[in-house]
Parts: structure tokens; sequence; C-alpha cells
């Protein structure tokens, strides 16, 4: 009996080296998880830190994604981009996280009504920089505290379309494809991330200004270890 | 770039100047939105400060996971695997690579770790599916643990084995929203050492019965050991996984009482009309367990008008419940020092009515009674209203002499809690405990009956303990008479038939 002739490869097979990479992981090669791991350590956990604003937890997050892709190794069927199929693992696990976080933050709010916000106001940041700093240079970690704050401010929605299309360079299909929204959806969704980070950082800007050479640094590209493939 | 329904032109211009600096735009619009940003300086400077915005996002620091992340990821993996096939050195070997990050706890906890027999070590890692999937058999639907969820969240939503003290332990704000014991990962370090000191406590005859769960588990299928797993994570993934579970247990220990049929067939019953046979059984056994109470002897028939007029009574003065809940809620929190919060008080007046009475009986009890039996409403349905409709026996026990109108609202307060407490099963461990106080004797007459028996006496045992001593006859004709008369026969026929 002639041998039956092998399943044709899907069009994501051919063209994603990493879906070739997890269909191996299904059947059993070890070192090609690593393999995996190792090449999205850094922009998950990157993403996740700044979905959750903290580092500690965006590394269990991380660590609880590849878990999950290792369990559903057998089932794996490649239908998107292995990093479409990660994103929406990611995806889940930190609107979890963030669910829980959010309730946890209004416990503390409640019970201790004198607490510190974990993120200083933006006015206030913006009142403090222009009274300090006469000559208004942003230095690159108060910018970053800046955008850390403007971030935390999204909603958690626009916050991962923000990062998925900022940091993962997905498209509107593939971020609808990971957040379960239409194009059209997304299409609004990052138009009002983007108003409203231009709202947020406004009074910031206006007290503050950006200097030329910090404009430029800023327009500088991401890392590579945090952008797309 | 056709003109979008409730959309205002500057959503519109901003969608369109998102799409263009995301490259999303066909070339035909784009050759229009730049014909526009040449001619339209407003247009022009939207853009621009929507690019700078987004540009800064460049400026978030670089974060990097630690250096042990993918060993400790990678062996994490390995070992959850193995932990269903049981190679010992690989699960050996897993387990202690997975304890590395552990090794801040300190060697004293390494110590303890490496002191734990092989089959523990399978345990703890397994812990709270091993301790829990019995439950999850039940509540899974059709080989699905979405569909569990779903069953699960029905039963939460209907109100059916809802622990009423939900009500306050959301106010309180202390309790952990979520004491769910993780998910079924591999656990983390911290978990490991809770596990253990778990297992460490337990009793002979508890570890035993741990054991057999964990053997009666790898009994199982992988298919249905993975569903069981997905269905664990899903409920430990849920915002009211800690609700969820209580809602899960009252439901299994539900279960265990019903006969053996009418258990099977239940669970071969579609979802939708599996809901409809639980409400319909747990409604008899309301209405069965209160016209058994023991010495109170409120038979099944006064019993049943008892249920409707209380029902009737608090969907009638359901406003003035939620409005007391309210302001009783604002005051306790005042009480406690905790500043206004409106949303807070808004959602627990959102919540089920009969959690409210709960709250209520608990905390405003007196102001409750009056609600209830006063007659202050233009239509007369307090504690006249009652009087009319039961028997002359039960009439009896309500105005019997030298009752004060106080102790009548007690009286009545004491039998809500009763219908209360017979439609929500009380909780396994408030059984328990409550057979730890009995004296040897009632135990041993306890102790000598059938298993079914032994439930259904020792909830009697804990009614009569906690309602009290009353007694009466019935007479049902009385309430249908009353209600033609009353002229509220279309309302109660509706809730008859609900």
């Amino acid at each position: 009996m002639p041998d039956p002739p092998p399943e044709p490869k899907t069009r994501y097979e051919l063209t994603d080296p990493d879906v070739r990479l997890m269909l191996r992981v299904r059947d059993g090669d070890q070192p090609a998880f690593r393999e995996l791991v190792e090449k999205y350590q850094g922009r998950l956990v990157g993403i996740l830190t700044h979905l959750v604003s903290d580092r500690e937890t965006a590394q269990d997050l991380a660590q609880d994604v590849f878990l999950r892709v290792y369990r559903a190794r057998e089932r794996y069927v490649p239908t998107a981009k292995f990093s479409t199929w990660l994103f929406t693992i990611t995806h889940n696990v930190a609107s979890n996280s963030l669910r829980k976080s959010s309730r946890r933050k209004e416990i503390n709010l409640v019970s201790s009504p004198s607490g510190s916000m974990p993120v200083r106001p933006l006015e206030m940041m913006a009142k403090e920089k222009s009274g300090l700093m006469p000559a208004r240079q942003l230095l690159k970690t108060e910018m970053q505290n800046v955008m850390l704050a403007a971030i935390e401010q999204l909603g958690e929605r626009q916050r991962i379309a923000t990062m998925l299309s900022k940091f993962e360079g997905m498209s509107y299909l593939e971020i609808g494809e990971t957040m379960g929204l239409t194009t059209q959806a997304v299409k609004s969704l990052l138009s009002r991330a983007r108003n409203n980070l231009k709202d947020i950082l406004k009074p910031y800007l206006e007290s503050g200004g950006l200097t030329d050479g910090v404009a430029d640094g800023m327009n500088q590209a991401p890392d590579k270890e945090v952008q797309s493939d | 770039m056709a003109k979008q329904p409730g959309k205002t032109q500057t959503e519109i211009d901003s969608e369109l100047l998102t799409a263009y600096l995301d490259g999303e735009l066909a070339d035909a619009d784009c050759i229009a939105v730049e014909k526009r940003l040449a001619d339209d300086q407003s247009f022009h400077a939207h853009m621009q400060e929507l690019q700078s915005a987004w540009d800064m996002l460049d400026s978030l620091p670089l974060v990097q996971p630690n250096s042990q992340f993918v060993q400790t990821t990678v062996e994490m993996a390995i070992a959850g695997k193995s932990i269903h096939k049981p190679k010992t050195g690989i699960v050996l070997k897993g387990l202690l690579l997975a304890l590395i990050p552990a090794a801040i706890f300190g060697i004293s906890y390494f110590l303890k770790r490496e002191s734990i027999e092989q089959p523990e070590r399978e345990l703890v890692y397994d812990l709270p599916l091993i301790e829990n999937h019995d439950r999850y058999t039940k509540v899974v639907f059709e080989g699905s643990a979405v569909k569990g969820i779903g069953f699960l969240k029905s039963i939460y939503a209907k109100g059916l084995f809802r622990e009423v003290d939900d009500l306050f332990a959301v106010d309180s704000r202390e309790v952990p929203l979520t004491n769910f014991d993780g998910t079924s990962q591999p656990p983390d370090a911290d978990r490991i050492r809770d596990r253990s000191d778990r297992l460490s406590r337990m009793t002979d005859q508890q570890r035993e019965e741990l054991f057999e769960k964990k053997r009666k588990f790898e009994a199982l299928d992988s298919k249905q050991q993975d569903t069981l797993r997905e269905f664990h994570d899903l409920l430990a993934a849920e915002p009211e996984s800690s609700k969820l579970v209580e809602v899960m247990t009252s439901y299994y220990d539900w279960l265990k009482i019903l006969g053996m049929n009418q258990r099977a067939n239940l669970l071969d019953l579609p979802l939708d009309q599996r809901l409809k046979e639980i409400g319909k059984i747990t409604r008899q056994q309301a209405q069965e367990s209160f016209g058994a109470i023991g010495s109170t002897k409120l038979p099944l028939d006064d019993a049943v008008l008892f249920y409707q007029w209380y029902d009737f009574s608090i969907r009638y003065y359901e406003p003035e419940i939620r409005e007391r809940t309210g302001s009783v809620l604002t005051k306790m929190r005042k009480g406690k020092g905790l500043p206004p919060n409106e949303m807070v008080v808004d959602r627990i007046k959102a919540a089920p009515i009969e959690e409210l009475v709960s709250f209520l009986m608990r905390n405003d009890r007196e102001q409750f009674g009056l609600i209830l039996c006063d007659n202050i409403a233009e239509k007369n349905i307090g504690i006249d209203y009652l009087r009319e409709i039961v028997s002359d026996e039960a009439r009896s026990i309500i105005d019997q002499p030298g009752i004060s109108d106080a102790d009548r609202r007690e009286l009545i307060l004491k039998w809500i809690e009763t219908a209360n407490q017979a439609r929500f099963p009380i909780k396994e461990a408030a059984l328990h405990a409550f057979y730890d106080e009995l004296d040897e004797g009632q135990r041993d007459q306890l102790d000598n009956l059938h298993p079914e028996q032994w439930s259904e006496t020792i909830m009697r045992m804990y009614w009569e303990k906690n309602v009290g001593q009353r007694s009466a006859p019935s007479e049902v004709e009385a309430f249908q008479k009353f209600l033609q008369q009353s002229g509220w026969g279309t309302e109660f026929g509706a809730n008859e038939n609900e």
C-alpha cells in the first residue's frame, strides 16, 4: 500500500519561519521551542512591561505565554503568522492581568485614599519640570517617565493596539486578528490612541517644550530588540 | 473616503490621518490626503501633532528579561509536560531546575522542598487541579472547558448557590478578591512553598483523600485531563474566579444530596434545560425544607404561602431595599473611615435583590423588618397581608399571646432566614463545624444513618438550631382565596409560573 500523500503546506508554513519552528515544537523538538523563546523573549517582556507597568509581572506573564504555547503545541495548526498567534495569547494573558490589577488598584485607592498613585499625573510633572529646569531640556530618563505615565493613561485596548502597531509593526489586519477586532475597529482604536496620546502629552509639551536635540533623539528608530521582525 | 455615520469630522480626519501615517490607506486615498495636507494648514498641523506624540513612544525604555529567563521558561515547560507522563528523572530534574528562582527564598526552603517524597512532588505541581477536578467534571459541558465556564457563570448570574457574603466582601475591599490557587501551570517558587506547607499540615486522612483524588485524576484519559486543565486555567483567569469557585463548590455539594437517578438525569440535560431543572429542584427543596424544619412545624402549605408573600414583598419593596442598602452602606463606610464612593455603592445597590436582603438582615435588621412587615404601602401588603393568607394556626404563631411588634418582626425575619438558607444550601464547611459542636450522642445517632439521611438530618438540626422553635399547621386555600379577593391573583400567578 503506497504512503499517503503528504499534507499540503499552508501559506504560513511556507512564508513564516517561526511557524515552521512551532511545527517542529509540535513534533517534539525541544530546541525549537528554546529558539522561539530566545527570539521572542525580549519583544514579549518589552511589550508586556509597557502594558502592565511592572517588569517582574511582565516577566511572569511572558513566561505564562510561553508555557501556554508549549502546552498547546500538540493542537497547533498554523492559521496565521506565528507572531499573530503568540500576541493573541499575550493579549489574553495581559488583559486578564490588567483586569485583576485594576481591581486591586481600586481596592488600594479606596482603602488608602491618601496613598501614592503609581504614576504622577503629567500635569504635575510638567509643572515641576518647568519650575525646576529653566533650560527645559528633557533628560532621557525623564522623557521615559513621561511616556510611561502617558501610556498608563491609555485604556487597556488602546495600549495593546498601540504596542502592537508601534513596536511589532503589525498591520491593522494582524492587530485585528490578535485582538479579535475588525480592521475598521482597529483603525478607530488606533486613531483614538494617537489622539489621546497627543492630548495627554499636550500639557507637558506646552510647559516643557522639546529642544531639537531631544526631538531628534526621540525620532530615532526604536531599538531592534523591540522592533518587529 | 466616504462619510462615516455617527462620527464627527474631527474623528474622521483623525482616523484618516492615523491610517495615512500607519501606511494603511489605499493609493487613491493616500493621494487625496497628501493633496489636502498641502492645501489645509490645520489638517497638516493635526497630522504633525499626531505624529509627534507617536514618535515620542520611541523613548520608552527598552526592557530586557533577566538572563535566566529562557532557561527557566524552557525547563518549566518541559517539566510541565513530564508531570503527566511520570518519568521520574525528568520530573525531578524539571522540579529542581524550576526551583532555581526559589534560591532567593533561602536554603532552608530548598531543604524543606527536598524532604518531600516523590508522589507528593507531583501532588505539589498539580495540587489545585487534583483538589478540584471532581468538581470540574460536574460543570464541564460536552467536553468543553469554555462551555463549562459559561454554565458556571449562568448559575452565578441566576443567583443559584450564591454565597450571601459576596456583598460585604466586595465592599470591605480587605478580603482578597481571589484566593483561588493559581493555574495548572508549573508553579513558581512561592506557590511550591505554600502548597508544600499546606500538604505538611494535612492530617493522614486528608492526605489519603487527596491521593485518592490524584489516582482518579490520573485514571482519566489525556484528553479529559487536558480539558480539566484548560477549565482550571480559564477559571483561574476569570475576574470573578473566587465567586465562581464558591458557586461551583456549592453546586457540587448540592448534587451530592440528589438521588442517583435525579442526578444522572440532570447531568444529561443540555445547558438551558439543566439550568431550569436546577431552579425547579432547588425551589422544591426549599419549600420542602422549610415545611419540615423540625419543631418549627410550619407545614408545606403555609411555607409555600410564606415564600410567596416574601417573594412578592421583596419585589414590591425592591426600590426601598436598594435605596436603604445604599444609605446603610454609605454609613458603614463612613464609620470605617472610607471615603464616599458612589460608584461602589451604586454597584452594590445593583446586586441581586437576595444579596441585598441578606446584607440588610445582617446590618440593618430592625429597619428592614419594618420595611417588610409594616403596613405602610397603599396596598396592605405588610404583615397584615401575611396574616390573611396563612392558616389560622400559622396566624396564631404570628399573633401568639404577649408577642411584641419587634418580636413579631424578628419571627418573620427568622422565617426569611430559613427561606434563604433553604434556597442557598448551607456550605459544607458550616455543616462540618456544626457537626463538631454536637455532643457525642447526637453524633452517634447521625453516623448510624444512611449518608443521604445523614445530610438531610444534619441540615434539619442546623436549621432548628439557627431558626428557633416555632410550630404551625396549614391551610392552602386561604391563599388563593385571598388573592382573588385582593385582586393580586395575576401577579402571584406569574410568580408561581416562574
